[in-house]
């Protein structure tokens, strides 16, 4: 009988000799993979124009409805996004949302991501919908609106912007991924660091 | 088309197998359509003669060498059609094929993305993958503004020519053309002037890509978003049927609804680019009550309690008469009938109206002809350019009466001599006269001239606003009764009535309706100032609402359901295309319950059917015409 | 100390409610209290109120009522795991009475055959008790926006915390736990709620 015993309680006694798993978790933070689809930034070209050109597909691709955009014409001398169009609101329920992933899937100008961020909870419901200024990658010292391209850091002029006139069709919405800019701070990067 | 004698002999001819009967004369593509089969097509529309310039339509005919263009070959006894076979395929991939070469990629910025013909037809017979670079494509100008409402993008263009041909066929204005030869062909204004047509908003509607798009609607919202619904153009009395395009309870376009009989799916300008005027947000929302001189929000039944307590008040102190009844030609027939029912029947007062302006000596005579049956007529004649500055669309009709079937269009000034017009009319036929109502009289003059000259003649004539001629029908006049019926007392015209309150003879108003007829006019100010009581119910805010003394919010016309009557007599329905901000119940409903408040019960449930059905006894004349038929007056009635 | 516990505790929601105070910056601390601890504090004397023990007590021992009620309760679970350790809030206790617990995690989609349930429970459960909402079914009826799920577990009982996600992530049940302990803690004890 003893024996049995001590034969039992040898994976209790080994384990008690291990490190514990347990996550230490608001301390300490699982790398997320770089794949999770938490909560969605909308990202910026390197000049600090927005990627999202108001198409709606990511709403369209929705299979819950939690997205709503209303776009608006650019306007040529301040434009917020390159090309014609652009998001003038553009809005998330995260509640509603399923994170799938769809309308990073069908965003055409890989403006919409999901992000790593998980911490999501909150008190209000009505804090749940993330409007584009909480979505919106930071840029710091840049406010299109104000601004204007000129200063940016060389990056689509709004006169050859990749979907308005002129030559450039490398763009946004040109389906090569050799052609798109690059993207700089896309998904994944940081691993667990929130980028906003 | 085929006509009563060539009914008889029909032509047979199979489709994939399918065997239709077609009038001889039929092009294929149609003949395919009534067997059930699509055959996909950019430049051929409906409206417009065939060109095949496309080449998308292609289909094998057995006994031809070649694939045969179904929107310009006409049908033969004994045709073999086939649209499915590989040849067919191949020709359409390689078709796609080549409009994609040049076409930019643009859809998630194109307004048309969703409802476009060229992404619609890539999806179901294009080749799936581009063989050449993107880099490589030729390009245009985009985003050039041909005009305040027009945008053009000459790479998404596939010179389909279906704009060149609208302006060549159907407004004769020839604006658009194309210009440079092959790869460089574009479309473009001569010299890129800006487009004076008044019919700019067909052109999105007809291309079949985004090349030609809406400035007004540029970027508003995307097909998916919007609720559609049919409904009626709420611009002028000629009645267009549209489609109300909606996202989140704003109008965001007005789309064509083709009814042969009424506009030949073309709309004006102003009709179409018209309706911000209903998105407006200076709205009444909330039933209001003065209460000890002080104005303020009171519930829905409160206020009709209010309201029916002060007219009642003022008609027991003062008699009937001294309540004046204002409605409006934007109400619908339901509203009319009950607004007339409920001033006559349960206020009692015969001072009832829906315009500024007195409105004497009209009969349905006056509306005999119909809109499409111009085009039965040897000879048109315009009394001046008022009917087409009212109603633009009917410039399309008279041009298609005049160049596609070659009649005879007589524009005379508004003083003209009838027996010299006579004189250049043909020696025999039916001679349409067209005429706004402001010039009836000359027009019935006119009329009865021809008739003594031995001509068969009948007039048209054009009213003001989108519901003038229901107002007319159903007697919101004060001179006729419902089915212009004679009173035995007439009451006051609008401006009359007015006066009357002005010089203090009428005590209450009971005004319904947006009343833009009347807030325009000082005289309507002062009344409301005189006047003990003023019950308003309307949908904007303005002098009437500021002036009541108990509100009730009203709907626009977009709100509403029930029907109109356009100029013609012919009773279409308006459907709730948005829903208001607020929940209190329609106008068709106010009135009915005010009526009750009054003691005096409509005896059906205020909804537009059966309340329909209650005036359709009042007025035999639009029995079962709610569906979109012409009421129809015995002669002489 | 001039002051008698019992006296601040009842003082404190006195003076909230007479807006003779802000809402404390930090949770269960307010100004007046903070300069008489840090007063005691200079003398080596640790001094607490008994609103704030209540609080601690109650933030610190949260015992779930089981309700999962789909795919979130999966995560639900894997977050009182030796990985998550739901344990370490104290809330690792999931009891399958309601009498026994003050916390009800609404797990997944409630339908509207479950929503009278789901009240009946929460009415079951002694004061003071909690409600997170988790997931995006509970939050709002998620992708189910049909007749048969209620649209947001909100519209049967009062929900304290709601976490998106479909599911959520244990961290996310964590996380919402965490900021129900923030939200406990700053809870007047005798249970004035927001």
């Amino acid at each position: 009988m003893f024996r049995e015993m001590v034969g039992g309680l040898r994976i209790t006694l080994r384990e008690m000799m291990t490190k514990p798993i347990t996550i230490q978790y608001p301390e300490e933070q699982r790398p997320v993979p770089p794949r999770h689809r938490g909560r969605h930034i909308l990202h910026r070209y390197d000049n600090g124009l927005e990627k999202c050109i108001g198409c709606e597909l990511c709403a369209g691709a929705c299979p819950v409805g939690c997205i709503y955009v209303q776009a608006a014409e650019n306007d040529p001398q301040h434009p917020v996004s390159p090309g014609e169009r652009y998001a003038v609101r553009y809005e998330i329920n995260l509640m509603r949302c399923i994170y799938c992933g769809y309308c990073a899937e069908a965003c055409p100008t890989e403006a919409i991501t999901l992000g790593p961020r998980l911490d999501l909870a909150d008190y209000k419901r009505e804090r749940l919908v993330a409007t584009k200024d909480d979505l919106l990658e930071a840029w710091p010292g840049f406010h299109p609106m104000a601004q204007g391209v000129a200063e940016g850091r060389g990056a689509p002029a709004p006169q050859t912007s990749p979907l308005g006139a002129g030559s450039s069709h490398q763009g946004p919405a040109g389906s090569a991924p050799g052609l798109r800019p690059p993207i700089p701070g896309s998904r994944g990067s940081g691993g667990g660091a929130a980028p906003i | 088309m085929a006509d009563a004698s060539t009914v008889a002999e029909l032509v047979n001819i199979s489709v994939d197998g399918r065997p239709v009967e077609v009038p001889p004369g039929t092009l294929v593509w149609d003949a395919c359509e009534k067997a059930g089969i699509f055959v996909p097509v950019y430049c051929a529309h409906k409206k417009l003669e065939p060109v095949a310039v496309c080449r998308m339509c292609l289909v094998e005919v057995e006994g031809l060498p070649k694939l045969q263009p179904a929107c310009a070959t006409r049908v033969a006894p004994g045709m073999v059609v086939r649209t499915q076979t590989e040849q067919v395929r191949k020709f359409r991939d390689g078709n796609l094929e080549f409009l994609l070469l040049n076409h930019p990629l643009d859809c998630p910025v194109c307004d048309r993305g969703g409802e476009c013909d060229l992404q619609d037809f890539t999806q179901r017979y294009g080749p799936g993958r581009a063989r050449s670079s993107i880099t490589e494509k030729v390009h245009f100008d985009k985003a050039v503004k041909l005009s305040d409402k027009i945008m053009l993008d000459q790479e998404r263009c596939i010179l389909c020519w279906r704009c060149v041909r609208y302006y060549e066929e159907i407004t004769g204005e020839r604006e658009i053309v194309l210009q440079e030869r092959g790869v460089h062909t574009v479309v473009d204004s001569f010299e890129r002037q800006p487009l004076q047509s008044q019919f700019q908003g067909n052109l999105p509607e007809i291309c079949p890509v985004g090349a030609l798009t809406h400035r007004q609607y540029r970027f508003r919202a995307r097909p998916w978003d919007l609720r559609r619904t049919a409904s009626v153009c709420s611009h002028c009395s000629y009645g267009c049927n549209i489609f109300v395009d909606a996202r989140e309870e704003q109008i965001a376009r007005y789309a064509s609804n083709d009814n042969p009989e009424v506009d030949d799916s073309w709309l004006c300008d102003q009709g179409r680019y018209g309706f911000p005027e209903l998105n407006r947000p200076e709205r009444v929302i909330n039933p209001e009550a003065r209460v000890g001189g002080l104005r303020q929000a009171v519930s829905y039944q409160d206020a009709v309690a209010r309201a029916a307590g002060a007219l009642l008040r003022v008609r027991g102190d003062h008699g009937g008469t001294s309540v004046g009844v204002l409605g409006s030609p934007r109400m619908t027939n339901e509203e009319a009938f009950v607004l007339q029912w409920l001033a006559r029947e349960v206020i009692a007062t015969p001072h009832v109206d829906h315009r500024y302006e007195p409105l004497e000596g009209i009969s349905p005579e006056q509306f005999r002809l119909g809109i499409a049956e111009l085009e039965g007529c040897d000879a048109v004649v315009v009394i001046g350019d008022r009917p087409e500055r009212l109603s633009p669309v009917l410039t399309l009709r008279l041009y298609k009466v005049a160049n596609k079937l070659g009649r005879q269009i007589l524009r005379v000034p508004e003083t003209f001599s009838a027996a010299q017009v006579v004189k250049q009319l043909p020696a025999a036929g039916r001679i349409g006269i067209v005429a706004a109502q402001a010039d009836r009289a000359a027009a019935m003059g006119l009329r009865a001239k021809a008739g003594s000259a031995g001509r068969e003649a009948a007039v048209l004539t054009i009213t003001e606003a989108v519901n003038s001629r229901g107002c007319q029908d159903l007697g919101l006049l004060p001179n006729v009764g419902p089915g212009y019926r004679s009173l035995e007392h007439s009451g006051l015209f609008g401006r009359q009535l007015l006066e009357a309150a002005v010089a203090g003879q009428i005590k209450a108003l009971l005004v319904v309706g947006d009343g833009a007829d009347f807030e325009a006019e000082g005289l309507f100010h002062e009344a409301l100032a005189k006047v003990d009581v003023a019950v308003v119910v309307t949908a904007w805010q303005g002098v009437a609402s500021r002036a009541a003394t108990v509100l009730l919010p009203g709907r626009t016309i977009a709100e509403k359901a029930g029907t109109v009557t356009n100029t013609e007599g012919r009773v279409q329905r308006v459907r709730t295309a948005v829903e208001p901000k607020f929940t209190f119940p329609s106008d068709l409903r106010i009135l009915g319950d005010l009526a009750a408040g009054l003691g005096s019960d409509l005896g059906v449930q205020a909804l537009a059917a059966p309340v329909f059905e209650l005036l359709a006894a009042a007025v035999p004349a639009y029995r079962g015409c709610q569906a979109g038929l012409r009421a129809h007056w015995e002669p002489g009635s | 100390m001039g002051l008698s516990t019992r006296d601040e505790v009842l003082a404190v929601p006195r003076l909230l409610r007479a807006g003779g105070l802000q809402a404390p910056a930090l949770p269960g601390v307010i100004p007046a209290e903070r300069d008489l601890a840090d007063a005691a504090a200079q003398e080596g004397i640790f001094a607490t109120t008994v609103g704030k023990v209540i609080a601690w007590g109650r933030y610190s021992s949260l015992w779930p009522a089981t309700f999962g009620l789909a795919c979130c309760a999966i995560e639900m679970m894997a977050a009182s795991n030796a990985r998550f350790d739901l344990a370490r809030f104290g809330a690792e206790v999931f009891r399958a009475s309601p009498r026994q617990s003050d916390l009800m995690i609404v797990a997944g989609r409630v339908s509207q055959k479950m929503g009278p349930v789901l009240r009946q429970i929460y009415d079951q459960m002694p004061d003071p008790k909690w409600v997170i909402s988790m997931g995006a079914c509970a939050s709002c009826g998620g992708i189910f926006n049909n007749y048969a799920i209620i649209q947001g577990v909100d519209k049967v009982v009062p929900v304290d915390v709601y976490i998106p996600g479909c599911p959520p992530r244990p961290e996310g049940l964590l996380d919402a736990v965490i900021k129900l302990q923030k939200k406990i803690a700053a809870t007047p004890v005798n249970g004035i709620r927001e």
